[in-house]
């Protein structure tokens, strides 16, 4: 384990000493980054983090929002647009922009998706610090 | 008078420059389907233009143009441009014919006889005909304009009336009482959209090297039957043409084979490895696909180890893309074979999909790589 990663577990642990459960939960995923390479950990989802911190899907949110927050800094949200099996990368500003409009449109056709918000799917990204936790040697 | 001239004619002008320039536009939303609205954003903001996030805002913001206060004729120029990439560029299944060099110069010379000046597209190319007469358009496609490039080629174009169906979700939040009291019960409501759209598909011959191209142009999804039939209406065309002028024709029975090429694009070092479609010797089929098309499957964990891991695998689809300079898209071309010629003798695939070309030099680029 490195030094980043202890630092971060303890910086974890002031956070959250008063949540004991999402402490552990968050734990768990700074412990298993540090087992694996950031390339292959370029799709973070709320399945992963279910089984990675043993909870069930519901109750992963808490732990994602902690870890992508600004106290967390460990995880980037990014959100794809799925419409008929096409998949494309939707930058944060344009989700924010069509949910204050509440208009998202196709990115090939330029027309407006209707229920867009169903056809988002969130996930997240490792953020510089959180590739720093990562393992770096085979 | 004359001061009455001075003062209306730039604003007339401004107007018509307006008109012309929404007229474009809107012959542009109408290539949506096979010309992705990306290109054209990327496009209008490279020549400093406004952009929008869809074509709504779009027209919203060039209706809401201060006229007298832009380069009308750069904005025009630029339209028009994007609107011709959109033809000549469009996202299309390919076939390419090695044809004899006599064969090649009789097209060249006798091209004017393939134009029917006298078909209903020709009236408005190249802007679409309107609803009313694509209706009662054939669904054969008629060459009705040709144009030689600047390196001597020859592209002819040929517009057709395709019928299209597509599914659409209904916001059942957004319908009257009545309506929404009758759907109760169900979680989600959609509809069937169908109609006709106008196709352009486009010959190029190629003098220098020799080769005809065949673009059917995506304008709406066409499944494998439908390409064929498209493709067996033109080169008939075609063979009637050059027998009409005694030529050699028989070059026309049989297109390039595409198979050896998904091999070669894997191996190739340059671009991404977008999906992959190949049966392992381990006897399962795999279908593997990036989520993103700037990331290259070879280099990817689960790929590479997998394929360390066995002793051999046969590769029978491939869609690879390579990253431009200056608006990073991605042009890609997908072969579409069948895993049945995974590793077969004799196997074969006729066509390729080429999709996300801006221009015609993205769009040669990819044809290069099949060659």
């Amino acid at each position: 384990m490195n030094l980043n990663t202890q630092q971060t577990l303890l910086r974890i642990e002031l956070d959250l000493r008063h949540k004991p459960e999402l402490l552990v939960a968050c734990q768990a995923v700074v412990r298993f980054l540090s087992e694996h390479r950031a390339e292959d950990l370029q799709q973070i989802t709320f399945g992963l983090i279910g089984r990675v911190a043993n909870l069930p899907l519901i109750e992963t949110i808490p732990v994602a929002e902690y870890l992508s927050s600004a106290r967390g800094r460990i995880f980037d949200r990014r959100f794809m647009l799925i419409v008929d099996e096409e998949e494309f990368e939707i930058p944060h500003e344009d989700v924010a922009e069509a949910r204050l409009l509440n208009r998202l449109c196709h990115p090939d056709t330029g027309e407006v998706i209707s229920n867009f918000e169903e056809s988002l799917f969130v996930y997240f990204e490792l953020s510089d610090i959180g590739k720093m936790l990562t393992r770096t040697f085979d | 008078m004359v001061w009455e001239r001075q003062l209306t004619t730039p604003s007339a002008q401004q107007q018509k420059s307006k008109e012309l320039i929404l007229f474009w536009l809107n012959s542009l939303r109408l290539r949506q389907f096979s010309y992705s609205f990306r290109l054209v954003q990327a496009q209008l903001k490279a020549a400093g233009m406004p952009s929008a996030s869809g074509w709504d805002s779009l027209f919203e913001k060039y209706q809401a143009l201060k006229y007298s206060e832009i380069d009308c004729t750069l904005y025009l120029n630029t339209v028009i441009e994007i609107y011709k990439n959109s033809l000549i560029s469009s996202n299309a299944a390919i076939w390419l014919y090695e044809a004899p060099v006599e064969s090649i110069s009789a097209i060249s010379t006798w091209a004017q006889k393939l134009i029917n000046k006298k078909s209903v597209f020709a009236k408005t190319f190249p802007h679409p005909v309107e609803d009313e007469e694509l209706n009662l358009a054939p669904f054969n496609g008629e060459f009705i304009n040709f144009e030689t490039l600047s390196n001597g080629d020859l592209v002819f174009y040929s517009c057709a009336k395709r019928a299209f169906r597509h599914r659409e979700s209904i916001e059942v939040d957004q319908l009257e009482v009545p309506a929404r009291k009758a759907l109760i019960g169900y979680d989600e409501v959609f509809g069937i959209k169908s109609g006709f759209t106008q196709a352009y598909d486009r010959v190029v011959v190629r003098i220098e090297s020799g080769l005809m191209e065949l673009h059917i142009d995506m304008c709406c999804p066409l499944a494998a039957d439908d390409l064929h039939q498209i493709q067996v209406y033109y080169t008939e065309k075609f063979k009637v043409f050059l027998k009409s002028l005694t030529c050699s024709f028989l070059w026309l029975n049989q297109s390039k084979n595409l198979f050896p090429k998904i091999t070669e694009l894997y191996n190739a070092v340059d671009g991404q490895i977008i999906a992959l479609g190949h049966s392992t010797s381990t006897k399962s089929i795999k279908e593997e696909r990036m989520r993103n098309r700037r990331q290259d499957l070879r280099v990817e964990t689960f790929h590479r180890e997998g394929i360390n891991a066995i002793p051999s695998t046969d590769l029978y689809s491939i869609k690879k893309g390579w990253t431009m300079s200056g608006w990073s898209h991605v042009p890609a071309v997908l072969i579409p074979g069948k895993a049945s010629s995974a590793g077969a003798v004799g196997s074969s695939v006729r066509h390729a999909l080429i999709e996300a070309c801006a221009t015609p030099e993205d769009f040669e680029f990819v044809v290069q790589k099949l060659l």
